[in-house]
């Protein structure tokens, strides 16, 4: 990185359409999103970097009439010499010798610098003046230093700096404006006469020279945050309140969504029955409600949910107290040579996997996210529910106990609980394996000050967060239903080859289950039969199997519609009166409680989540790391389900 | 630790005003200077060094640029600022004055007084200074308590051995006191010059 | 592996007391890191503001003793027990 880079607005490229580009650079805590989300609005976009697994932030902001640029919300980092992805992309977005062909290298630097923080912040801005770039100061959390009776002279600050320094307090306009005025001269910012120095035992130096010059007053230690920590971090108190909010979290996700999801459930029930009486072609019908309405209809379902838990986690983070909960997790997820950042993301993964894997992102380690990514499908998510739930009234009647508790709720509580030990060992594991070499990652967490979340990050988040999920569920599991609606529906029957076969044409539900017995997926499953014989499925059980591959719900109505239920969405009934069909236990029931206990088993570990395998390809950066858990998963899946049967079958 | 920084000097590139701990160094022009940072002087990369008490100010020779001699001017002087006694500093208190008050009065004093339509000028003679309030502040009768004020306190905030030698309603004379500065810089631990005490 | 002094040239106490040895409310100076530190986790320290000379009071202890926050000039960070054992202090109060 050359010091001496040519004066003036030293434009080294921008988009194509000619903007400038501002990237927006400081350290985690700094009040970088909340500037970056206050300039560019609800307008930016998200990806992923090229080739890495770490998210893109960019968005537009205008600077008064004609004027609009580039706003890139870089990660936060501690420093430019990198120890993880994020920090190693804030290197390489802003390598002004080029090295790095893979980004663009913006026109000039928005540095956030936390008042409080201005000690370490400065040390920073002094790694990044030697990129040579443009910069500006922006200074935050003006207000909590003057309300901890900190001091800053900043014309004294800005002279000692030379660069120009613009306060901004999250939720005053003013800042902000000034900001927009300064990023539209950008031509007329001043760059220091001297870059500050690189060596560490000058940069301290250089750091309390400025400091003193500008009339540094330490802040006080924040009395509001220590008071709340001496109850919230208290070994026995604050143990409670942990798990109380962990309860919380729970009883929200699950009983405060349940509504929502009834709203949901009817509206796609009201617009399937608006297709069976406006659509009058019998395929198209079929298609419109089962493949489409039924597909996208299940995704959406959980909609709410995934919002809901979002929406928890982001005002969790706003306030503060999430890294408090990694605090206290920390030893915990130590043992399992994870670290308690983990524990958040595989909280998350309670409602679904997928926001779940996107939270590892908080992880600095690499190795670490990728052995947690590992674990998160193991988690129950929440479309196992209506599999478990199914499974478990065909295995126990509603009334059934052990001891003073409710059968059916033990085994569902015993199913959760598995599933958590069970992610937490294989990320264990996986973090073993893969720890082989290479320097340990010293662990560090910073304890920011805790404060009302700000309504405008938390919407942005979850929006952000909702729509990425929405997009990419929804585009997977609708392309997946519809081909497994074409599996199962095709080759179509003639009415005259249905008579023949003895099938009551009028009879829709028997219609259709003729047409799935002898449709493609049909086939599909009978061929597959020897690997799941040994588990007690047949060939049906297959197709279900098969079907959720899509999605874990979809199993329920496929189930449904394979044994002719006259309901599919309650084939309780049904199911329990199917026999197997032939073979050597022709005429046994299909779901006895050998089977049963297989297939609950087979849920709890395989990964049949389309949607999954893709954010797993996309975090993961290929596709092997979603190969290594869909094998991984299929076989323990396996092996335990034969070992649950075993076991079952000599109990019973 | 000896930290420093650079500041820009307004309207001239070839000097940087290097803000130093208080105290190390007495005013005056430099002379002699230990490590690298001598080894400079000698060899007539600067074309003239000055301090006041918190600040060394370089003049790089004509053709140089800061921003190639910038890295190691910072590390010599840092350096250089470990030994403080083997720096030879020339008393030259007019033009230490006349650069401090020059710097002030192109800063938030000078603004002030520019603000309320006044204008401020400084004469050097010799060892001392000269400063004369013009304009709207000719005939305001605050303008003494302005001069007196803000101008002096500001700066003795930078040179303590701030001395007055005459003053006129808006005019107002000063140098800097060659012995005062001697003590200041005895009472930070040095040991006393030899000579004349 | 030498020693990483950064700064101050001061080689560290032959006292050899670490930040893990610090009691709730005792302030301690930071005099230089241990030799078994690998080079990558010294430069993050350092950035993270534990360099020589720097004030850290401990403030707590998670109720499993470990992490433990420490207040490090301005602001607040918790390390485990491996980090903390290899930053060498001397007491300040």
């Amino acid at each position: 990185m050359t010091a001496d880079h040519c004066g003036g607005a030293g434009g080294v490229s921008t988009l194509e359409t000619g903007l400038t580009r501002f990237a927006v650079v400081g350290s985690p805590n700094s009040g970088k999103t909340t500037l970056f989300n206050a300039l560019t609005g609800l307008h930016a976009k998200t990806g992923n970097y090229p080739g890495v697994t770490v998210a893109r932030y960019e968005g537009t902001t205008r600077l008064g009439e004609h004027e609009t640029v580039v706003v890139e919300d870089l990660p936060g980092t501690y420093s430019l010499d990198p120890i993880s992805p994020d920090e190693q992309i804030v290197v390489d977005v802003l390598d002004t010798d080029h090295h790095n062909e893979r980004v663009d290298v913006p026109d000039a630097m928005l540095v956030t610098l936390n008042a409080t923080t201005l000690r370490r912040s400065l040390g920073l801005l002094a790694q990044l003046q030697q990129t040579g770039l443009p910069t500006c100061v922006v200074l935050t959390f003006t207000d909590d230093l003057a309300r901890r009776n900190g001091k800053l002279d900043i014309p004294s600050f800005t002279r000692a700096l030379g660069v120009p320094v613009v306060t901004v307090v999250a939720g005053h306009r003013d800042g902000l404006a000034d900001l927009r005025h300064v990023m539209s001269r950008l031509d007329s910012w001043t760059q220091p006469v001297v870059s500050p120095p690189t060596d560490p035992a000058e940069v301290t130096g250089w750091v309390d020279s400025v400091l003193d010059a500008s009339g540094y007053q330490l802040p006080e230690i924040d009395k509001r945050t220590h008071r709340i920590d001496s109850v919230v971090l208290h070994p026995v108190i604050g143990t409670v309140i942990f798990l109380l909010t962990m309860f919380a979290f729970f009883q929200t996700i699950f009983t405060v969504a349940a509504p929502l999801q009834g709203y949901v459930e009817s509206f796609f029930g009201w617009l399937g029955g608006l297709v069976a009486d406006h659509v009058h072609i019998g395929w198209l019908s079929a298609f419109l409600s089962q493949a489409v309405i039924g597909g996208v209809g299940s995704v959406l379902v959980f909609v709410p949910q995934i919002a809901l838990l979002f929406v928890l986690i982001a005002l969790l983070e706003g306030t503060g107290y999430l890294a408090r909960a990694a605090f206290l997790m920390d030893r915990v997820m130590a043992r399992a040579g994870l670290e308690g950042r983990a524990f958040v993301a595989l909280l998350s993964s309670f409602a679904c996997a997928i926001p779940g894997i996107m939270a590892t992102r908080s992880l600095p380690s690499a190795k670490d996210r990728l052995a947690t990514m590992m674990g998160a499908p193991l988690m129950t998510c929440s479309a196992r529910l209506p599999v478990y739930i199914l499974l478990v009234s065909l295995l126990l009647p509603g009334d059934a106990k052990v001891g003073w508790f409710n059968a059916r709720g033990v085994v569902m509580f015993a199913l959760y609980l598995f599933g958590a030990l069970s992610a937490m060992l294989t990320a264990a594991l996986f973090k073993k394996i893969t720890a082989r070499g290479g320097p340990m990652l010293p662990f560090y967490m910073e304890m920011p000050p805790y404060q009302v979340p700000r309504w405008r990050n938390v919407i942005s988040e979850v929006w952000t967060a909702t729509s990425a999920f929405l997009r990419k569920v929804t585009s997977i599991i609708l392309a997946t239903t519809v081909v497994l609606w074409v599996l199962l529906n095709l080759p179509m029957r003639s009415e005259s080859e249905m008579t023949a076969a003895g099938v009551d044409t009028g009879n829709a539900a028997a219609v259709s289950a003729y047409v799935i017995d002898h449709s493609y997926a049909a086939s599909v499953g009978k061929a597959v039969q020897p690997v799941f014989e040994p588990l007690g499925f047949d060939w049906r059980i297959n197709i279900g199997i098969l079907s959720s591959l899509a999605a874990r719900e979809v199993f329920v109505a496929t189930l449904g519609q394979v044994a002719a239920a006259e309901d599919p969405e309650q084939p309780a009934q049904a199911l329990r009166q199917m026999t197997v069909q032939d073979g050597p236990h022709a005429g046994r029931t299909l779901f006895d409680a050998p089977t049963i206990a297989a297939l609950l088993v087979f849920f709890m570990y395989a990964l049949q989540c389309m949607s999954t395998v893709a954010v797993l390809r996309r975090e993961s950066g290929s596709w092997k790391w979603p190969a290594v858990a869909f094998t991984y998963m299929f076989v323990l899946a396996w092996v335990l389900a034969f070992v649950a049967r075993t076991v079952v079958a000599a109990l019973v | 630790m000896i930290g420093i920084h650079a500041e820009r000097v307004a309207g001239d590139d070839h000097v940087v005003r290097w803000v130093v701990p208080a105290g190390l160094l007495t005013a005056g022009r430099v002379r002699r200077a230990p490590g690298r940072l001598g080894e400079m002087l000698r060899e007539g990369t600067f074309s003239d060094v000055l301090t006041e008490n918190s600040a060394v100010w370089l003049w790089l020779r004509d053709g140089l640029s800061w921003s190639s001699y910038g890295a190691t001017v910072q590390s010599a002087l840092r350096e250089a600022l470990a030994d403080p006694d083997d720096w030879l500093v020339e008393p030259a208190p007019g033009e230490v004055l006349e650069r401090v008050t020059a710097d002030l009065l192109a800063g938030s004093v000078g603004d002030f007084i520019r603000s309320h339509g006044g204008s401020v000028s400084t004469h050097r003679s010799g060892d001392t200074v000269t400063v004369r309030l013009g304009g709207a502040c000719e005939h305001c009768p605050a303008a003494g308590m302005t001069l007196r004020g803000r101008l002096i306190g500001e700066l003795r905030g930078r040179c303590p051995d701030l001395v007055e030698v005459d003053r006129d309603g808006r005019e107002l004379t000063l140098t800097l006191d060659q012995y005062a500065s001697r003590k200041v810089r005895d009472s930070h631990g040095g040991p006393s010059r030899s000579g004349s005490e | 592996m030498r020693s990483r002094v950064l700064a101050t040239g001061h080689e560290p106490a032959s006292g050899g007391l670490t930040l893990a040895d610090i009691q709730r409310g005792q302030r301690a100076r930071v005099i230089g890191y241990d030799e078994n530190v690998e080079p990558s986790a010294a430069r993050r320290l350092f950035d993270l503001g534990l360099f020589p000379g720097v004030e850290v009071t401990m403030v707590r202890r998670a109720p499993l003793r470990d992490p433990v926050i420490f207040r490090v000039g301005d602001y607040e960070i918790a390390l485990r027990g491996v980090q903390s054992r290899s930053i060498h202090v001397e007491v300040v109060s």
